[in-house]
C-alpha cells in the first residue's frame, strides 16, 4: 500500500464518536461505477472495549469478513445505498460462505448460544436474566429465550406434574415443539436482529435434547457454551420454589402447600431422565461451566474464546446473600453552583450540609460492614471525609471526562463549540468529547467496578452524575439510548436492593436542597429517530426490555404472600425513616427514569 | 470530623491531614485484604514453577508486590550435590528431615516477606503433594492470618510432561553434569517417589472447605472451589487465559509522527513521511514473518491507525492502547512544558512511574488501563500491537518483568519492531529496526536521579515490585556457531533492552518451547531462531 493512499483513505473521524472511519470502495462487488461508503462496523461484540473497523480494500480481505459483518452490513447497505443494493447483499452472501473466517470467530462475530441446563428450580433462569442484563450492558446484544414461556403459550392451561412425565408421549411431543420453536427464534434473532448472544434458557436435562441443540448450533455455525446449575441442597431448592415459582401463571389458582407438593413431583419426572454434563467422556469436548451449589464450586471445560470467559468471570463473581448498594453523587459543588461541567471544585456550603445529612443517614440505618467507595476527585472525598468511616478512592469512579469541555457551562459550550453541543444531543451515548469521553467509554472503565459491586456487600458508592447513571443503568437494565438521560438529582441516594430477577429501588431524598443539574432529553429530538439507528448498530448495549416478560395472572385470593413485594408500578416507598424524607414529587419525576420493568417481576423473589 | 485535603504533588491524590500529617487513604480496593500465600500442589514437571513465576510477574505487575518461594532452591541450598533421586524416597529419612526443614525455612521467609517487607502475596513453590505438608502450610496461615489459595496442576498427558522435563528440568542446576538421557531416567524415577504420596485436592470431602483451583490437562478444565475474595477471582481469571501454544507477539509504536518531528508530546497528528516509509516497510515485514492468522491491534489515534492501514489487513482499535493522557502538557514540546510548569517537569523526573500529568494520567494510571489488553494479548495467538511509546512500555514491562522505576524509562525506539516469544519460564526478545530513520523520543532517567529515589516506591505497598530474585539461573546448553551467523546475516539484531547489560556471555537456545507444557510436535523445527539473551535481572 503506497503512502498517499493511506493518506487518502483515511477519513476524518466520525463527528460523533471520534472513532477514524474508512471508505469502503464498492467496486469490489462489481457495480457498475464505483460508490464509496463509509462503513463503521461495530466493535466485536465481544467486548465494548474493543472498536473494530474492517477494512474493505481488496477482495480478499472483504471475503474474509463478509460472513460476519453480513447482518449488519445488509442494514447498512439497504439504509445508505437504498434499494440497489439488494442484490449486491445476495451476492455476497454465498461467497461469505465459501470461507470462514477463523479471524472474525474469535470476535464473536460468530453469534454464541448460551445453554442453560438443570432440573427446574436450580436458578437456570437467575442466572439468565442476570448474565443477559451484564452483557447487554457491556454492549454484547442478548437475549432470553425461555422454554417455559413458549410451552406455557402452547399450553394454555396446566394441569398437574403429569405433563412432564417423560412417559407422557403427547405432552413430549408438545414440549418438543415448543423447543424447535424457540430455536426457529433463536436463529431469526442471531441471523435477522443483530443479537450476538442468545440465552437459551430450558432444562435440557437429556442428551437427546443436547444433541438436537448441538445439530442446530451447527448448523448455523453458532458457537454454543453450555451453564449447568447443580444444587442438592434441599434447603436451596425449597426457598428457591417457594421464592419463585409458586407464583408462576403455571399455579394460578393453587394453594401454597399444593403447589409445592406438585413442583417436587415435577422435578422428580426431570430427575428420571437427567444426564448431566460428563467432562470426562460424553461431554469432555464441549465449553461448559457448572455451577455447583450455588457457586460454592465451578467446574470450567474449554472455554474456547473472549466472551465466554467473560461469562465465566462474570458467573464466579456474582453472589446472592442479600447486600445493598447506595449510590449517591457527592455533595453539591462549587462548579455545581456556576454550572460549570467537570472540573475539580470543592464542595459548597450546602454541599457540606449534605455529607452531614449523609452521616446522619448512614448512622440511622446502621449498616454493618458498609464499604464507602469514592472517585478520587476533591468533591467525593470531601463528602466521604464528612462520614467518619474509612472509604476507598478509585479512579475509574471520576466523572466523565469532558475533555475541552471541562469546567465550562453549557452556554460557554453551545457558544464555543455548537457543533459538538448539538452532536451531543444527537446520540449522547456514543458521543465522546473533544479529547475526552463518552457515555460508552465511562461503561467499559467501570466494568471493574460492577464486577467488584457483585462481590461486596453493602457498599455506598460517592461518585458523580454520568457515573451513576451508568451504574444504575446496570442494575435497572437501561438501554444506551435511556442512559444518558437517567434522574440522578444531587442529595439523593439510592438504595438498590437485589430482589428475585430484579433490583428494588428506594430513593432518599435528604433534605439539603441543590441546584438541579438535569438536562433532559432534547424536546424535538424524538428518541424514535434514533432507535432504529441505534439497533442497526449492533454494539448499542439494548437493553433487555423486549425479553420474555411473563404477564402473571395473580388471582385475587392468591396475591404473592412475599414480603419483599413492593407496590406495582411505582417506586417501593418505605416508611418514611426518621430523618429522610422521600420527595413525593422527585418519586414523580423519576418515575420515567427509574421504574420497574414489570411490577411483578419484582415479585419472585430467587433466594439461594 | 472531616480532615483538610491536601493533594499530593505527584500522584494527584487528595490526600487528608490530620494536624498537618497527611495519612494516606487506602486507593484500591484489594489492598484491604490480609495477605495471601498461594500454594502450588502437584507431581514435579506439572508446569508448577511456570504458573508461579507467570502469576509473579502478573501480580508484580499490576501492582500487588509478589513473590516466589522455591523451595526447590532451598534445597539445592542446603544440599549442594544432589546425585540421583534416591533423595526424594519416602523412605530416605534424613533426607525428609532435610526437605522438611527447607520447606520450613521457606515458609519462615514468607512470613517476613508478608509481614515486614509489605509483600501482599507470596507464592509457596512446591510440591505440597501430602495432605500432612498442606495442613501444616494452612496451619501456618492461620496463625499468622494469612489467606491461603491453593493452585494444584494436574496433568497425565505422558507427552506433556516429557516435554516439560526435556525443557526445564534435565537443564536444571541438579543435573549440571550428566546427559540428558540420564537425567531423564533420574528424573521420572523422581516423579513416581512422590507420585506414592501423593493426595490430590478432594473437593469432594477432605478438602471441601478449602479454596483452590485445580488446573487440569493444561487448562483444559479448570475446577474452582470457594473463591474468597477480589484477589482469588483476579487469579483464578488470570490462569483461565493463558495458554502454552507457541507463538509470537510483535509490539511497535506508530511510524515517526509530525508531533514527533516537532518534539511534541501527545495530540494527534499524522504520519510524517518517514513515518509512511516505516508503515510500508512493516507491511513488507509482516509479510516476510508470514504468520498464520496474524492479528493486529491499533490504538483509536491517527497516527496507529495510518500504520496499520498500510499493512492492508484487518486491524482493530482498541481505546485502551491510547497514549498516555498528558493532560495540560498535550501537544507541548519539553521545553515549553519545562517554561510554562517547571514544577509539574521536575516532579515528573522525581518519580515518574506515579507522576500523573495535572488531568492526566500517570503510568501507574496506564497499567491499570492495558491490563484488558494485557489479558487478551495472553488468550491469543500472533498478535502485532502498533501503538506508543508509554503504552509500549507498559507492554513491554509485563512481559519482561520490569520494575515500576524501570518501566517508564525503557527504551521503544520508533521504526523498531519487538518480537516476544515465550520461552520456558521467561520471554525471548529480537529486536528488528526496520531501517527507516526516525527522530529519537527517548528521554533518559536524569543523571542526578539515576540512583537513590528507590526508598520511596519501596514504602508504598502498592508499587508493582517486580520479582528479581526468583531465580533466573543462566543455562547453556551447546552452542551453534552456524545458528548465530545464519541471525546476524539476516540482519535481525537482538540485544537486551535494558540499559543495565547483562554481563554475562549471551545465553544460547536452540530448544525454544514454553515451559514442558509445549506441543512436542515443534521440537522438530525449533532452532530455526536466532540466540537471544535472556532477560535478566541483576
Amino acid at each position: 500500500m503506497e503512502g498517499h493512499q493511506v493518506q487518502n483513505r483515511l477519513r476524518q473521524q466520525h463527528p460523533a464518536q471520534r472513532h477514524y472511519t474508512w471508505r469502503w470502495v464498492r467496486n469490489e462487488i462489481r457495480t457498475p461505477e464505483v460508490q464509496e461508503t463509509t462503513i463503521r462496523k461495530p466493535p466485536s461484540v465481544t467486548d465494548c472495549c474493543l472498536r473494530v473497523h474492517y477494512v474493505f480494500t481488496a477482495g480478499r480481505v472483504s471475503e474474509r469478513v463478509i460472513k460476519s459483518v453480513r447482518f449488519s452490513m445488509s442494514a447498512w447497505v439497504q439504509q445508505e445505498a437504498g434499494p440497489t443494493s439488494s442484490a449486491e447483499d445476495t451476492k455476497l452472501e454465498p461467497r461469505g460462505q465459501e470461507k470462514k473466517c477463523s479471524w472474525a470467530s474469535y470476535m464473536t462475530n460468530s453469534p454464541t448460544m448460551i445453554v442453560m441446563i438443570g432440573l427446574p428450580a436450580r436458578g437456570k433462569t437467575y442466572m439468565s436474566k442476570k448474565l443477559t442484563r451484564y452483557l447487554n450492558w457491556i454492549g454484547v446484544p442478548t437475549k432470553v429465550f425461555n422454554l417455559g414461556v413458549y410451552r406455557r403459550e402452547a399450553v394454555k392451561a396446566y394441569k398437574s406434574y403429569d405433563f412432564f412425565r417423560h412417559d407422557n408421549e403427547e405432552a413430549m411431543k408438545i414440549r418438543k415443539q415448543c423447543a424447535l420453536v424457540a430455536l426457529e427464534d433463536v436463529k431469526t434473532y442471531l441471523n435477522e436482529e443483530g443479537g450476538q448472544i442468545a440465552v437459551f434458557d430450558a432444562t435440557n436435562t437429556t442428551r437427546e435434547r443436547r444433541d438436537l441443540i448441538l445439530d442446530f448450533i451447527q448448523e448455523n455455525a453458532y458457537k454454543v457454551f453450555f451453564v449447568e446449575s447443580v444444587c442438592d441442597d434441599p434447603e436451596v431448592i425449597a426457598a428457591n420454589i417457594l421464592d419463585v415459582k409458586v407464583s408462576s401463571p403455571d399455579y394460578p389458582e393453587t394453594h401454597r402447600e399444593r403447589v409445592m407438593d406438585d413442583f417436587l413431583k415435577r422435578i422428580e419426572c426431570y430427575k428420571v431422565t437427567y444426564q448431566p454434563l460428563d467432562p470426562d467422556e460424553y461431554d469432555k469436548d464441549l465449553s461448559f461451566i457448572k455451577v455447583m451449589n450455588v457457586g460454592r464450586r465451578y467446574l470450567v471445560n474449554r472455554v474456547q474464546d473472549y466472551i465466554q470467559s467473560k461469562i465465566v468471570y462474570y458467573l464466579m463473581n456474582i453472589h446472592v446473600h442479600s447486600h445493598s448498594i447506595y449510590l449517591c453523587r457527592h455533595g453539591e459543588s462549587e462548579h455545581n453552583v456556576q454550572g460549570r461541567i467537570g472540573g475539580d471544585s470543592e464542595l459548597s456550603p450546602r454541599g457540606r450540609q449534605f455529607a452531614s445529612a449523609l452521616r446522619e443517614f448512614i448512622e440511622e440505618h446502621k449498616l454493618s460492614d458498609l464499604k464507602v467507595w469514592t472517585s478520587q476527585l476533591r468533591r467525593t472525598i470531601q463528602t466521604a471525609e464528612e462520614l467518619g468511616v474509612p472509604y476507598e478512592q478509585w479512579k475509574i469512579l471520576n466523572e466523565i471526562d469532558a475533555g475541552v469541555c471541562e469546567e465550562m457551562t453549557y452556554e460557554m459550550i453551545q457558544n464555543t463549540f455548537p457543533e459538538e453541543f448539538a452532536l451531543r444531543d444527537q446520540d449522547k451515548y456514543h458521543y465522546r468529547y473533544p479529547g475526552g469521553e463518552s457515555y460508552q467509554d465511562l461503561v467499559q472503565r467501570l466494568e471493574p467496578v460492577i464486577m467488584e459491586l457483585e462481590r461486596q456487600g453493602n457498599v455506598l458508592v460517592i461518585c458523580h452524575q454520568a457515573v451513576m447513571r451508568c451504574l444504575l443503568a446496570y442494575f435497572l437494565d437501561k438501554s444506551g439510548d435511556d442512559l444518558p438521560y437517567l434522574k440522578c438529582p444531587l442529595h439523593t441516594v439510592m438504595k438498590l436492593t437485589p430482589v428475585a430477577y430484579g433490583c428494588k429501588v428506594e430513593m432518599f431524598y435528604l433534605n439539603v436542597e441543590a441546584v438541579n443539574t438535569h438536562r433532559d432529553r432534547p424536546l424535538g429530538k424524538v428518541r424514535r429517530d434514533s432507535a432504529p439507528l441505534l439497533r442497526r448498530n449492533s454494539y448499542t448495549p439494548l437493553s433487555s426490555h423486549d425479553q420474555v416478560k411473563r404477564p402473571r395472572l395473580y388471582s385475587a385470593g392468591n396475591r404473592p404472600w412475599l414480603p419483599l413485594t413492593p407496590s406495582p408500578t411505582t417506586l417501593h416507598i418505605p416508611d418514611s425513616p426518621d430523618g429522610a424524607l422521600l420527595l413525593q414529587q422527585s418519586q414523580d419525576s423519576l418515575r420515567e427514569g427509574i421504574n420497574f420493568d414489570c411490577p411483578d417481576e419484582a415479585n419472585d423473589c430467587f433466594r439461594f | 470530623m472531616p480532615r483538610e485535603l491536601t493533594q499530593n504533588r505527584i500522584q494527584k491524590i487528595w490526600i487528608p491531614s490530620k494536624d498537618g500529617k497527611p495519612s494516606m487513604p487506602r486507593t484500591c480496593p484489594h489492598l484491604a485484604n490480609p495477605p495471601t500465600v498461594i500454594v502450588m500442589v502437584g507431581l514435579p514437571a506439572r508446569g508448577k514453577t511456570y504458573i508461579s513465576r507467570k502469576l509473579t510477574r502478573y501480580l508484580n505487575w499490576i501492582g500487588i508486590p509478589t513473590k516466589v518461594f522455591n523451595v526447590g532452591e532451598y534445597r539445592r541450598e542446603a544440599v549442594k550435590h544432589y546425585s540421583t533421586y534416591d533423595f526424594f524416597k519416602s523412605d530416605n529419612e534424613d533426607a525428609v528431615k532435610i526437605r522438611q526443614q527447607c520447606a520450613l525455612a521457606a515458609l519462615r521467609d514468607v512470613k517476613t516477606y508478608l509481614t515486614e517487607e509489605e509483600g501482599q502475596v507470596a507464592v509457596f513453590d512446591a510440591t505440597n503433594t501430602t495432605r500432612e505438608r498442606r495442613d501444616m502450610i494452612l496451619e501456618f496461615g492461620a496463625v499468622n492470618g494469612f489467606k491461603i489459595f491453593f493452585i494444584e496442576s494436574v496433568c497425565d498427558d505422558p507427552n506433556v510432561i516429557a516435554c516439560n522435563i526435556l525443557e526445564v528440568k534435565v537443564s536444571s542446576p541438579d543435573y549440571q553434569d550428566c546427559n540428558k538421557t540420564d537425567a531423564m531416567e533420574d528424573f521420572k524415577k523422581r516423579i513416581e517417589c512422590y507420585r506414592i504420596n501423593y493426595q490430590p485436592l478432594d473437593p469432594d470431602r477432605y478438602d471441601k472447605n478449602l479454596s483452590f483451583i485445580k488446573v487440569i490437562d493444561v487448562g483444559r478444565r479448570f475446577l474452582v472451589n470457594r473463591i474468597q475474595d477480589h484477589i482469588q477471582s483476579r487469579i483464578v481469571y488470570y490462569l483461565m487465559n493463558i495458554h502454552v501454544q507457541p507463538r509470537s507477539i510483535y509490539l511497535c509504536r506508530h511510524g515517526e509522527s509530525q508531533h514527533n518531528l516537532q518534539g511534541r508530546l501527545g495530540g494527534d497528528s499524522g504520519l510524517s513521511t518517514r513515518g509512511r516509509k516505516f508503515a510500508g516497510a512493516l507491511a513488507k515485514f509482516v509479510e516476510e514473518q508470514n504468520l498464520k492468522d496474524l492479528k493486529v491491534w491499533t490504538s483509536q489515534m491517527r497516527r496507529s491507525i495510518q500504520t496499520a492501514e498500510a499493512l492492508n489487513v484487518p486491524y482493530e482499535q482498541w481505546k485502551a492502547l491510547n497514549e498516555i493522557d498528558g493532560g495540560v502538557c498535550e501537544e507541548m514540546t519539553y521545553e515549553e512544558v519545562r517554561e510554562r510548569f517547571p514544577d509539574e517537569f521536575a516532579l515528573r523526573d522525581q518519580d515518574k512511574y506515579y507522576y500523573r500529568y495535572p488531568s492526566g494520567e500517570s503510568y501507574q494510571d496506564l497499567v491499570q488501563r492495558v491490563e484488558p489488553v494485557i489479558m487478551e494479548l495472553e488468550r491469543q495467538e500472533n498478535v502485532l500491537v502498533v501503538c506508543h511509546q508509554a503504552v509500549m512500555r507498559c507492554l513491554l514491562a509485563y512481559f519482561l518483568d520490569k520494575s515500576a522505576d524501570e518501566m517508564p524509562y525503557l527504551k521503544c525506539p520508533l521504526h523498531t519492531v519487538l518480537k516476544l516469544t515465550p520461552v520456558a519460564y521467561g520471554c525471548k526478545v529480537e529486536s528488528i529496526s526496520l531501517n527507516v530513520e526516525a527522530v529519537n523520543t527517548h528521554r533518559d532517567r536524569p543523571e542526578e536521579l539515576k540512583r537513590g529515589q528507590s526508598t520511596l516506591i519501596r514504602r508504598n505497598s502498592v508499587t508493582p515490585l517486580t520479582s528479581p530474585e526468583p531465580n533466573k539461573k543462566p543455562r547453556i546448553e551447546g552452542l551453534d556457531d552456524t545458528i548465530v551467523r545464519e541471525v546476524t546475516q539476516s540482519g535481525h539484531r537482538c540485544y537486551s533492552l535494558s540499559h543495565e547489560m547483562n554481563p554475562t556471555p549471551p545465553v544460547i537456545h536452540v530448544q525454544m518451547d514454553t515451559v514442558g507444557l509445549a506441543n512436542p510436535a515443534r521440537y522438530g523445527n525449533c532452532p530455526t531462531s536466532c540466540f537471544h539473551w535472556f532477560w535478566k535481572r541483576l
